[in-house]
């Protein structure tokens, strides 16, 4: 029998079991245990233990009138649903729910192209369709628009924007809720709403404005619990005609602050798309004994120390990779400018040529590429090079992301090196330092992402990783940084440090989802946000 | 370390083993097919970058199976031109030799497309030549594999000759761990995984 929704009866259970069967076809609904681990989160840190978030079923509806009646249905019988796009959320809590024993809808099924204007530079799609499906069509009728993709192609458009899911080509693109341009959502009480420009019937420009008329509703539905999205529009980017790419050392760790600066403005004024950050001298600790003990001694090095290293060695301290996209002679033109810029500002920077490409591709030259979705290109290679190692020990069982939010300068790159690193030190994990550069997928700030690593084996592990979050959590909000996404099971630590008057955000959401979501039967718990009867009693 | 790429790319310069040919010259091609009928395999996947999987991806292809060796061991090429169309079709099995990643990868698109894996071989390299191998799948080829393979036979021919030829229609599947020392090492801590993955039953 499955894990129960606590609070629900096995009566109650079973009878919006019949309901769903009844909307959905017995097929399309999931109680066995096998089907239902299906839906387990294959890198959760609590893996076997009771504390694992599971599902009690999954039902997977194929039309918007059929998750309707699911929704109708589990309001009924006070069913926690939990909606999944395609659930390939793997670091960030799969396709588990927040609160055990939700059943999963999963939308899987619903998987139509229902609209791409590579005139006006959108797609309107259902929350099945993946990154690798939007590109196969757009290539089949050959449109001359790019996707922008995570690193994995297997996600959905709808389920990756909806957990403010980032990707590789411009700023604009990149962020993937940022992009999305129109909703259609089913609430909570079974009603089907359109947002922006789609309230108006017949409007002729929901993928074009996102706004409409009034408040901007849809970032209740990112990260939130507040309705199902069946529907969404995401504006896409014109194929250009060339890319290039080029890198840019520099050598003192203080660099790192002008550095950023340049690439700030090239990057905001629309000359590059994502800057890759990274450091040779970081690199070079494999092959540095005397660098790897500088760098291990008491204290840790001084930034000066490391720059005589550095000067010794002729080890650039920084190198970032700028990409430039768009007609031939101005990719050309916009590089040139970039080294001017640097060259003229950064003593001792340092220049070479990286790739260089021309669009349309052949599936040769496509398949030669190789960080292919910097090119819009959905692939599955981030798979294929995880291997055992001192940083990664169980790298078949997965990791956490511990991914916060920092300002896009230099000076905040080398504080929270510092502050992060001695909080992965005390707790003997391998990963940050000094050397860590940020990830860059966000337009406007940076992320200190780090893995870190679970173990189904080696339970220590998950209680080292877990203990090493919630403190990276708190000194990370000691700085003024917080997590722009969660695990499940850090979600309410997470929501916790966004506390500002007494929590007054979380005080605001609660107060819709009461009103909008009175059964609290969507979600529950996504984004910190809890129906009242889950609340155990907190105010906020 | 910094982003995600790094993170995951890390170490596996230490583990990556170059081609060695004659590793396998002990012509162990057991001839494993149970009794029952087998599982007819659309294609056969492997990671050619090692000896190991270029032994494997042989048998496959002399037992006249189509094959395919993953371009640095990612599944990409494979899904997109290949196995999603075919999938869309009729969702048919497929076998392999790979790591954790492409497993875990196509495992996923088959739940996504009703299968299941219904074979697994772990083989988990302990160092020193020693190799633990622990299969689950349908009981009579296990047990035909978990026999010959500790008997000095090429635990790699086995197991392709196994997963190819692998028992159909199994609802229960049995658990087996065996270990081989010395033949066909691995790289010291390297995991390598033979499955079979099919429509559910
Ligand atoms: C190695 C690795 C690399 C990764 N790289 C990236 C990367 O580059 N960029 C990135 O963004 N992520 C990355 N991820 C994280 C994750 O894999 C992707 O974000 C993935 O796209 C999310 O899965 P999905 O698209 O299937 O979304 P889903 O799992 O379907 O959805 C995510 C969540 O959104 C909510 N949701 C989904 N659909 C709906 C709906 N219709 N209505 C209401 N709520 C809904 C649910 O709470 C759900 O759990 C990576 C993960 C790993 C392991």
């Amino acid at each position: 029998m499955a894990t129960l929704p606590a609070g629900v009866s096995a009566a109650d259970f079973n009878a919006a079991i019949t309901k769903f069967k009844a909307a959905v076809g017995e097929k399309h609904v999931f109680t066995s245990d096998e089907d239902v681990a299906l839906y387990r989160d294959a890198y959760s840190p609590m893996w076997g233990t009771p504390q694992e978030l599971l599902a009690s079923a999954a039902v997977a509806p194929d039309t918007v009138e059929q998750v309707q009646a699911i929704v109708r249905a589990a309001n009924e019988h006070k069913i926690p649903l939990y909606p999944i796009s395609t659930g390939k959320n793997v670091g960030y809590g799969g396709s588990a729910p927040n609160l055990h024993g939700s059943v999963v809808l999963d939308l899987k099924r619903m998987n139509r192209i229902l609209e791409v204007d590579d005139r006006r530079g959108f797609a309107l799609v259902e929350p099945g369709v993946a990154y690798f499906d939007l590109y196969r069509h757009i290539q089949e009728k050959k449109l001359k628009v790019w996707i922008d993709c995570p690193d994995p192609g297997w996600g959905s458009l709808i389920g990756n924007s909806l957990d403010h899911g980032v990707g590789y080509t411009f700023g604009a693109f990149r962020d993937h809720f940022g992009s999305h341009c129109g909703m259609e959502v089913v609430l909570p009480n079974g009603e089907i709403m359109r947002t922006g420009m789609g309230a108006l019937p017949g409007a002729k420009s929901w993928q074009d404005y996102k706004y409409g008329f009034g408040p901007y509703v849809d970032g209740l539905f990112g990260q939130g619990n507040f309705g199902i999205v069946t529907k969404m529009g995401f504006w896409l980017m014109p194929e250009p005609e060339a890319y290039q790419s080029g890198y840019v050392s520099v050598p003192k760790r203080h660099d790192i602050i002008a550095l950023v600066d340049h690439v700030n403005y090239l990057e905001h004024i629309g000359l590059i798309g994502q800057p890759n950050y990274s450091s040779p001298l970081g690199r070079a600790q494999r092959n540095e004994p005397d660098l790897r003990a500088l760098v291990g001694k008491a204290g840790g090095p001084s930034d000066e120390e490391l720059d005589r290293f550095g000067a010794a060695k002729g080890i650039p301290s920084w190198e970032v990779e700028l990409q430039f996209y768009g007609p031939a002679k101005t990719v050309a033109a916009n590089w040139e400018y970039a080294r001017e810029r640097i060259g003229a500002s950064i003593p001792g920077s340092t220049f070479r040529d990286g790739h260089s490409y021309r669009f349309p591709m052949t599936d040769e030259q496509k398949a030669a590429v190789e960080h292919k979705v910097a090119v819009g290109i959905p692939a599955m290679s981030i798979f294929s090079i995880g291997a055992r190692s001192e940083l990664n020990p169980s790298p078949t069982d997965g990791h956490l992301w511990f991914a916060p939010i920092i300002p896009k300068t230099g000076e905040a790159i080398l504080e929270s090196q510092r502050a992060f690193a001695k909080v992965y030190q005390e707790f003997g994990l391998n990963v940050g330092g000094i050397f860590q550069t940020p990830a860059t997928w966000i337009y406007r700030a940076f992320v200190m992402i780090v893995g870190m690593p679970v173990s189904r084996s080696n339970k220590e592990i998950n209680a080292k990783s877990m203990a090493a979050f919630k403190r990276v959590v708190e000194v990370a909000a000691e700085h003024g940084w917080a997590e722009y996404r969660s695990p499940p099971a850090f979600a309410d630590l997470v929501a916790d440090s966004y506390s500002y008057n007494d929590h007054a955000l979380r005080r605001f959401n609660e107060q819709l989802k009461d009103a909008v979501d009175p059964n609290g039967i969507i979600a529950a718990g996504r984004g910190g946000i809890w129906p009242r009867h889950l609340r155990g009693g907190r105010k906020a | 370390m910094t982003n995600r790429r790094e993170f995951l790319q890390i170490g596996l310069a230490a583990t990556a083993l170059p081609a060695a040919g004659g590793l396998f010259s002990s012509g162990a091609e057991a001839t494993v097919a149970p009794s029952v009928p087998t599982i007819p395999l659309y294609k056969v996947l492997f990671d050619d970058r090692f000896a190991q999987g270029k032994a494997f991806g042989d048998v496959a292809s002399n037992l006249g199976l189509a094959c395919h060796a993953m371009q640095a061991g990612d599944v990409t090429d494979f899904w997109y031109h290949d196995l999603d169309l075919a999938w869309r079709a009729e969702p048919k099995p497929i076998a392999g030799f790979t790591r954790h990643g492409p497993l875990f990868v196509l495992e996923h698109f088959g739940w996504d497309r009703g299968l299941r894996v219904v074979f697994r071989a772990e083989h988990h390299s302990l160092g020193g030549g020693v190799i633990e191998h622990r299969l689950s799948g349908p009981a009579e080829s296990l047990s035909t594999a978990a026999a010959l393979i500790p008997a000095g036979n090429d635990w790699v021919r086995l197991m392709a000759a196994t997963v190819t030829q692998c028992a159909a229609g199994c609802s229960q599947p049995a658990e087996r761990t065996v270990v081989t020392r010395g033949a066909a090492s691995l790289p010291d801590d390297e995991t390598f995984y033979s499955w079979v993955i099919a429509p559910k039953a």
